[in-house]
């Protein structure tokens, strides 16, 4: 008869009370893991959506664009980094940019703005908030005096579809350039904040405009269907945002192969060029680009284990109640064991046992129940009507979508057992000042 | 040497009423082998002096020399180890544990004792059929009567082969044919595995078995025969 056994035994003096502590720990964990379950797939489904609408899951920019937002600091070798996109199975689209800062005019007023120079199809495929156009149309023209702006910065500068915009940004000599675009069409964003400060023009037209491609290299574009021929950033998408490790990984092996072909070609470029091609890029994945999102992840999660180790705190409460009956229903038997020779360290153990064993026999049942409801609402969805202008304004869906949460499991059977060791000290301790003989009289 | 020898031992209890000295000054020795019951009328002090005996309560006053070691020195540890490996117990209520069957109580020292399952189950066989229980070795001491469950206590404070047993009116609960069971098989066992039985109890059965009495009054042994 091993101690287990015994405390195994012990529980089941009353199995009633025994099965409702149990059942408690059970009802316990799973709702704590439904609750993480359902919390993470509300926060993954927001972090999606603002992945989705304009941060994307990674960027690949010049070194110096990322430190000084030069415009005259386009991503090197561009068309190399396209083609290892292109063949990595991994990645699913990308989308090359200018990105200038300027000023945004109208009749009505002004506002600071980020101008994305994009490429239509590219940057539609890859963010969301490039096709949601609830009035007027996106850009198709790589050469047009278009632009796209958010409903908000059309609100502030009151400003509408076919109306003007006049744009002032700096050209790579650092001149002063102001020019005029229509407004042909306003997206709509995952928030206002983005809405107002950024807005889209064609690519191909900013980079005429900033002098970024000179005129002999518009020259040779004009007829042929457009590449992408510069670019200070490209975003891109991959299948999982979650797992973009090896992604980033094989494009940072690829920036390294360059570099050294770099330096072995040195002596036939010009320093200004050499300058240029050997800046090392930078990559980054949605957590760099976009640290509140990631901070948000983190908080999540450590926020959702709290909540579980508040759960647990109070059922730990409950079997340090049931525990403390049961010492106080066994005092004379006790008190027979340390009278035979039972010695303090195994009394101890049997009781530390006991509380563990009743802990964990509801953590298995809460466990494959939270997960059972995880997989079944993952599929069917909870929605939430009352809510769902709410949600939407946060760019979210009105039915969230649970996820299964099994990073959390050993965590939480680590917790259980945790408290139910610190909930059986009290007891134990109890049990080990009883005196043998007043124990024995005790009826 | 005696097995036990008392020395002027004197138990005193602080009440609320004052102090009651329970054991007075007893001076007494057992030898191995002896069938002895200690009797008188309650409140004399037979339990006060079994559980002094039996390392339970410390003495205020006088030695309790067991094979000439003073138990009352030894520390809660060491006394605790003592009891487990020298004195077997029998008590009033039978104290058994609920959750174990016969098989599994008796053992159940032995297994405190870190002896092996085999060689403890084995001994605890032997013991069940020497007080007639081996075809209740796997019931529990809720499937068993009074008696039976005296017998089976018999047997596990046996199971260890300890130094002497101390029962502590172990009649008090059982009819008069489960008493005579109980004395037979302790009387038999005392013959034949030179077992030291000392008894508290006023059951004149008991006296009547016993070969060697003390009679205790006020805490006092008054007379020895």
């Amino acid at each position: 008869m091993s101690t287990v056994s015994m405390a195994w035994r012990n529980i089941w003096r009353s199995p009633w009370r025994s099965a409702v502590v149990i059942g408690a720990m059970a009802l316990g964990v799973w709702a704590g893991i439904f609750m993480m379950g359902w919390a993470t797939g509300l926060n993954d489904s927001r972090t999606v959506s603002m992945l989705d609408d304009n941060v994307g899951h990674g960027r690949l920019l010049s070194g110096s664009f990322d430190e000084s937002q030069e415009i005259s600091a386009p991503l090197p070798a561009l068309p190399l980094f396209l083609e290892t996109l292109s063949t990595d199975t991994t990645v699913t689209a990308f989308a090359p940019r200018i990105v200038i800062q300027a000023m945004a005019q109208s009749g009505s007023g002004a506002a600071p703005v980020m101008i994305y120079g994009i490429y239509p199809n590219a940057e539609q495929s890859v963010f969301s908030s490039a096709r949601k156009i609830p009035e007027g149309r996106f850009l198709e023209d790589l050469f047009a005096d278009e632009v796209v702006i958010g409903q908000e910065l059309a609100k502030r500068l009151e400003v509408g579809v076919d109306d003007r915009l006049v744009l002032t940004f700096q050209d790579v000599e650092g001149d002063p350039h102001t020019a005029l675009f229509y407004v042909v069409g306003l997206y709509d964003g995952a928030s206002n904040m983005l809405e107002e400060t950024l807005l889209y023009a064609p690519a191909l037209n900013m980079a005429q405009q900033t002098g970024l491609l000179d005129s002999s290299a518009m020259a040779s574009l004009s007829g042929s269907p457009p590449a992408f021929p510069v670019a200070h950033e490209v975003c891109f998408r991959v299948q999982d945002p979650y797992a973009m490790k090896p992604t980033l990984e094989r494009l940072s092996i690829q920036d390294g192969l360059r570099l050294e072909q770099v330096e072995q070609r040195s002596t036939i470029h010009s320093l200004e060029t050499l300058a240029f091609i050997s800046t090392p890029i930078v990559i980054k994945d949605w957590r760099s680009i976009s640290p509140e999102l990631a901070y948000a992840d983190n908080v999540m999660a450590q926020s959702l284990l709290l909540f579980m180790t508040i759960i647990l705190l109070a059922m730990a409460f409950g079997i340090l109640n049931t525990m403390l009956m049961a010492i106080l229903e066994r005092t004379r038997e006790l008190g027979m064991l340390m009278a035979i020779g039972m010695n303090r360290r195994r009394i101890f153990s049997l009781i530390v046992l006991e509380t563990i064993l009743l802990s964990l026999a509801g953590l298995p049942i809460g466990l494959l129940l939270g997960h059972g409801t995880l997989v079944l609402t993952s599929q069917t969805g909870i929605t939430f009507e009352s809510v769902e202008q709410g949600l939407a304004e946060f760019g979210m869906d009105a039915t969230i979508y649970p996820v299964t949460v099994p990073e959390f499991y050993l965590p939480i059977a680590a917790l259980v057992f945790v408290l139910a060791f610190l909930s059986a000290l009290y007891p134990a301790r109890k049990a080990l000042k009883l005196n043998p003989i007043e124990s024995m009289r005790v009826l | 040497m005696a097995l036990i020898e008392l020395k002027n031992v004197i138990k005193v209890y602080k009440s609320q009423a004052g102090n009651v000295t329970a054991v007075d000054g007893i001076s007494a020795s057992f030898e191995e082998g002896e069938f002895t019951a200690i009797v008188g009328p309650s409140g004399c002090g037979k339990t006060t002096l079994l559980n002094a005996i039996g390392g339970l309560d410390r003495p205020n006053q006088g030695t309790i020399k067991i094979e000439g070691q003073d138990i009352a020195a030894l520390k809660d540890r060491d006394l605790i180890d003592f009891r487990l490996q020298n004195i077997g117990f029998v008590f009033q209520a039978y104290n058994l544990i609920p959750v174990l069957t016969a098989l599994e109580n008796t053992a159940f020292i032995l297994e405190l004792q870190g002896v092996s399952k085999k060689e403890r189950e084995a001994r605890a066989m032997e013991l069940l059929e020497a007080v007639g229980l081996a075809d209740r070795a796997h019931n529990r001491p809720n499937q068993l009567s009074g008696g039976q469950q005296q017998r089976v206590a018999v047997a596990r404070a046996l199971a260890s082969r300890p130094r002497f047993v101390l029962a502590d009116e172990p009649t008090a609960n059982l009819d008069s044919r489960s008493t005579e069971t109980l004395l037979d098989i302790m009387a038999n066992l005392n013959q034949r595995e030179k077992t030291t039985f000392i008894f508290s109890t006023h059951d004149p059965r008991v006296i009547d078995r016993a070969r060697r009495i003390l009679l205790l009054e006020d805490g006092k042994i008054v007379m020895s025969k």
